[in-house]
């Protein structure tokens, strides 16, 4: 069973997420700040996608993203999720976004891309 | 040593110099003359004597020969004595009184006859000059006259006292002179020391009274003249100074006064860069706070969708959920070009080269518009050929939205209206038009649409740009915009043309 972590502040969206990836048959692991998110990893939880949003209250997506792939040197594949493109762009800087999801397209479109990643049907 | 003494010592002691060389060089040759003249009286006397004496020694007359040597003797104060001496040289006659003086008797023997011979004799009584004379060129004998040299001293020592005299009142006299002179010229040396003295130290009024017309005067003049001259070239520096130091403090006010703006101009272009900061993370934060709720009516609305096909009640929402679908789709959009503008007016962002093809766009906008249109009783006719040019999308869908939204808000009261748009190339041209059977526009309105605030109706569609950002924007991607219109009533049709580049095209 794999194993989603999902990084986003706003819990309308998170129960959209978990309304979205119902029929997906993964696990998820739901953290509001960067800072929970790295516990979960710190707690040595096996984690094979990340679903990450940028505007995050303590620690914010860019810093997490620089943690995981500078710091721990993580090659978890990412989503970033956000309602601005600009906002993705210094992570591209960083290291590698596996993907990139506009907050308010179509879910099929995330959905899409998280089968694709996670190498489901 | 001054001048006065100088001068005066110099004189006397000139004078007294040639005094003395005159008066010894006189001396000398006066007294070989006067002994001469003397020698020659004497001479001249005895050879008289001697003549006279002839006869009566050839005759041998002695009471004669006294008579004549007596008489002769008176002739002249200066005969000392007379006296003649035979041939054997034994005094025949003399003047002498009783006894004839011993050391006279070989005394001055004539060497060679007939000359007279002289013979000087230091005596008690003085010089005296023995003067002999051959009678009949000695064979009859010799006639002596003696003669007081004494007097030629007498001469000479009055001719000398005579000549210190004269030497001293020389000395005198031009002493006297070189003192006037010395006395002129120092009263008028020391009248210009004066003169000078005072310039030296500043008194630029001092001048010198100027009466004699001679040298002095000049010289005075001329040291007026230069008072003057340096008076005047004082007051000229004086006035300069002045000017240059206020040039000075002008040019120091003037670089203070830069100092100060250049200042200013740093902290206000430090403002600047500041304010720039604050908006382009206005822009950012305005950003994702209008998108965030936006994406969240998306996301809602996903879930009813899917929860109302699940349940069996699409149909009933469906209406509802399409228009609300609609809405936050325009939502997004609108705020997506909006920010888009915003970034483009704040320099951020500037105009895209991208693949645009003109008809997608305007597909994307006839379809936004679609149920506004049908609700406003407007139908689309359209001819859109499908051009792809280089160009910013985003941008382009701003200007073809609003020129819809006029279109369908120009509409004639209550009137079904058709409206048209077509794309096509036409020439080295892209152009699209936006035909409508609304209220149109006369000749004057057909430019002034362009100028802000012109007609400022809010609009409640759209993106709320007006024609005047619509203009900027096609200008920018280096396009025309314009309206024709047969006038008012007639409807209107908007054009845009855009370059249609070499690679451009269908």
């Amino acid at each position: 069973m794999k194993t989603l972590l999902i990084v986003e502040d706003d819990t309308d969206i998170q129960d959209y997420y978990q309304i979205l990836f119902g029929d997906l048959g993964v696990t998820t692991l739901q953290a509001y700040t960067g800072r929970q998110a790295l516990a979960f990893l710190d707690a040595g939880q096996p984690v094979d996608l990340i679903i990450l949003d940028i505007v995050l209250p303590e620690m914010g997506g860019e810093e997490f993203f620089r943690a995981l792939r500078l710091e721990r040197r993580s090659t978890i594949p990412v989503i970033v999720c956000s309602v601005d493109e600009k906002l993705v762009e210094p992570l591209h800087r960083i290291g590698t976004v596996q993907a990139t999801f506009l907050k308010g397209d179509p879910g099929s479109v995330l959905v899409r891309m998280i089968r694709g990643l996670l190498g489901l049907s | 040593m001054n001048l006065r003494v100088r001068l005066i010592g110099g004189t006397v002691l000139l004078i007294t110099a040639i005094g003395i060389a005159v008066l010894l060089f006189l001396r000398v040759s006066l007294k070989a003359k006067l002994q001469g003249e003397l020698q020659m009286r004497g001479i001249s006397i005895a050879k008289f004597v001697a003549d006279a004496c002839a006869h009566p020694i050839i005759t041998e007359n002695i009471v004669a020969l006294q008579f004549i040597v007596n008489n002769s003797r008176k002739v002249e104060e200066d005969i000392a004595y007379v006296f003649v001496q035979d041939q054997a040289g034994a005094v025949m006659v003399h003047t002498f009184g009783e006894t004839f003086p011993v050391g006279l008797r070989g005394v001055n023997i004539p060497a060679a006859k007939p000359e007279p011979r002289v013979e000087l004799l230091r005596t008690n009584e003085g010089p005296i000059y023995d003067i002999a004379t051959p009678i009949a060129d000695g064979d009859l004998g010799t006639v002596h006259v003696g003669l007081h040299g004494a007097s030629v001293r007498r001469s000479l020592a009055t001719l000398m006292g005579a000549g210190i005299g004269v030497t001293l009142a020389c000395i005198i006299v031009f002493g006297g002179l070189a003192l006037t002179a010395d006395l002129l010229i120092t009263r008028n040396l020391s009248v210009l020391s004066e003169a000078v003295g005072a310039l030296g130290i500043g008194d630029l009024e001092h001048r010198i009274t100027v009466t004699a017309r001679d040298e002095f005067g000049a010289l005075g003049r001329a040291f007026n003249a230069m008072a003057d001259n340096i008076q005047r070239s004082e007051e000229k520096l004086v006035d300069l100074n002045t000017s240059l130091l206020r040039e000075i403090r002008d040019r120091n006010r003037a670089q203070e006064e830069l100092r100060l703006a250049s200042g200013e101009l740093a902290r206000q272009n430090e403002e600047l860069k500041k304010l720039d900061r604050l908006r382009d993370g206005f822009i950012r934060d305005v950003s994702h706070e209008l998108k965030t709720p936006v994406a969240k009516h998306a996301m809602q609305l996903e879930i009813l969708r899917n929860l109302a096909e699940r349940e069996g009640f699409a149909a009933a929402v469906e209406p509802v959920v399409g228009v609300m679908e609609t809405s936050v789709r325009r939502q997004q959009q609108v705020i997506r070009n909006l920010l888009g503008l915003s970034r483009l007016e704040a320099g951020v962002r500037g105009y895209r080269h991208e693949p645009v093809r003109l008809d997608e766009v305007l597909h994307g906008v006839i379809d936004d518009y679609r149920s506004l249109a049908a609700a406003k009783g407007s139908t689309f006719t359209l001819a859109l050929a499908p051009l792809t040019i280089l160009s910013d999308g985003e941008m382009l869908w701003h200007v073809f939205s609003n020129l819809v939204n006029n279109a369908i808000k120009f509409q004639r009261e209550g009137g079904r209206g058709e409206i048209g748009i077509s794309v096509a190339a036409e020439g080295a041209e892209a152009v699209v038009r936006i035909r409508d059977q609304g209220i149109g526009l006369d000749p004057e309105e057909r430019t002034k649409v362009f100028e802000k605030f012109y007609q400022a109706t809010a609009s409640t569609e759209g993106s709320g740009v007006g024609l005047t950002i619509c203009k900027m924007i096609v200008e920018g991607v280096g396009g025309r915009i314009g309206f024709e219109s047969e006038g008012r009533g007639k409807g209107a049709t908007a054009v845009v043309a855009l370059p249609l580049g070499e690679r451009d095209g269908a």
